[in-house]
């Protein structure tokens, strides 16, 4: 092959290369504004509900005038699977919390994971988020560190008792509990790319009001 | 230069290809909204269903009231948008499997839904009906049936007020539930004694990996580039 064949061969390459991580880093991209616009648009619309939810339950007497208060319903643009929007304020963890464990919702939210309990049940309610965006922070998490459940109208309160570090395949850790747990589950170890080998469990107990 | 403007368009078309094929996680079909089909006419808010497959969701107006809308399952075509209130859950009420509850019907009378719970959540919403259709249901089910003024228009439901039709047919002011913030009973969990998972959720996401390759593909391409030029 002559030197120009050859600089035409590197040219084709450098070319094919050139449009795969331009892609590559366009996919990430979008991947994370769609995450920040779900987080922004469903954050406004939760702090909306939690607003007008404060509103009916201090209303004392009934009401049977016309509301007129809050946003149109079209900007109102509720994510019916949202159930609330959990905090860690020490580690500066803050997000909402979105029903179910799937690859779509947890690309946008921290998920609850099904079949386990709901907020403000009694048992083990366990809530999924990836190592790599919400749930980055939990690698700072001590124990005794308070997080807050919020849902529509109410507010949990949990302190961290304890850290793990468990397989994939230990889902002892969902099982149920007579009290009101918290069981937050991530990747493990925090600095890996791709599918890790562990998954990194915080367990936390509610405390009561 | 030219070279960058070629990779550049072929990026800005390969990544124009993945936003399209990306899934929006809270696409339409992941919203409080479900797909049923019915078998035989069903009266949603005064509106009768014809048989078929329709898909109906929430819009939120204000606390106290929301629209449902039907539409089909491509909502290009809206056959119902009717008023409804978010539904009470009583003491020790479950949310019913069937998601659909509906108010005694007469005989050879399409069936009246009095409430639609969203799946996957404990939303309910108790469908609003005419003051005429619900004067009907309230005598046949035996029981109250939420009312507007028959000429409420779709522009009107932010304001209309609501009437509460008793089985006597008397018409009574509508009293917004009170929500009871401390002493509800603590739910107990519901929770599969046998759980069918075998692993923990995947908390790991494609996005620094296709970030890293990204990156790793460009530093590629600037390396061959530099052969090239080398080459010449």
């Amino acid at each position: 092959m002559t030197r120009s064949g050859i600089a035409r061969w590197f040219h084709g390459a450098d070319l094919a290369l050139c449009a795969i991580g331009l892609s590559l880093l366009g996919v990430a991209l979008v991947a994370i504004v769609n995450s920040r616009v779900y987080q922004a648009r469903q954050g406004r619309a939760f702090s909306e509900v939690e607003r007008r939810a404060g509103a009916s339950a201090s209303r004392v007497a009934p009401a049977s005038t016309p509301a007129s208060e809050g946003p149109s319903a079209a900007a109102l643009d509720v994510d019916p699977l949202v159930l609330g929007r959990i905090d860690i304020p020490r580690i500066g963890v803050s997000a909402i919390v979105r029903e179910g464990d799937d690859d779509a919702t947890l690309s946008v939210a921290v998920g609850h994971i099904p079949g386990t309990a709901r907020p403000g049940e009694r048992g083990n309610m366990a809530l999924a988020g990836h190592r790599d965006s919400f749930f980055r922070a939990l690698k700072h998490i001590r124990v005794d560190d308070t997080i807050r459940i919020r849902t529509a109208g109410r507010r949990y309160e949990y302190r961290v008792a304890s850290t793990e570090v468990v397989a994939p395949e230990a889902t002892r850790i969902l099982d149920p509990t007579g009290d009101a747990v918290l069981t937050l589950v991530t990747c493990y170890p925090f600095t890996y790319v791709g599918n890790a080998p562990n998954r990194f469990i915080v367990h936390a107990s509610r405390l009561e009001p | 230069m030219k070279t960058l403007m070629k990779c550049l368009a072929l990026g800005a078309f390969a990544t124009l290809l993945g936003i399209v094929s990306t899934p929006a996680a809270y696409a339409q079909s992941d919203r409080e909204n479900s797909t049923f089909t019915v078998t035989e006419p069903v009266d949603v808010g005064g509106v009768t269903l014809q048989p078929g497959t329709y898909l109906i969701k929430v819009v939120m107006l204000a606390s106290n009231r929301n629209m449902i809308q039907v539409t089909n399952e491509e909502q290009t075509k809206v056959f119902a948008s009717v008023l409804a209130t978010p539904h009470t859950l009583r003491p020790n009420e479950v949310v019913p499997t069937s998601r659909y509850i509906y108010y005694t019907a007469a005989a050879g009378q399409p069936r009246a839904l009095r409430t639609w719970f969203a799946r996957d959540t404990t939303n309910g919403q108790d469908i609003i009906y005419p003051k005429r259709r619900a004067m009907e249901l309230a005598a046949l089910a035996k029981e109250p049936v939420i009312a507007i003024p028959d000429e409420v228009k779709e522009a009107d439901y932010k304001t209309a007020t609501f009437t509460v039709v008793t089985p006597d047919q008397n018409v009574k002011p509508y009293e917004e539930p009170v929500v009871v913030v401390q002493k509800a009973p603590v739910p107990v969990a519901v929770v599969a004694e046998a759980r069918p998972v075998k692993q923990l959720p995947a908390t790991a996401s494609h996005v620094p990996l296709f970030a890293a390759l990204g990156l790793l593909s460009l530093g590629g391409a600037f390396g061959l580039r530099a052969l090239a030029n080398r080459a010449v």
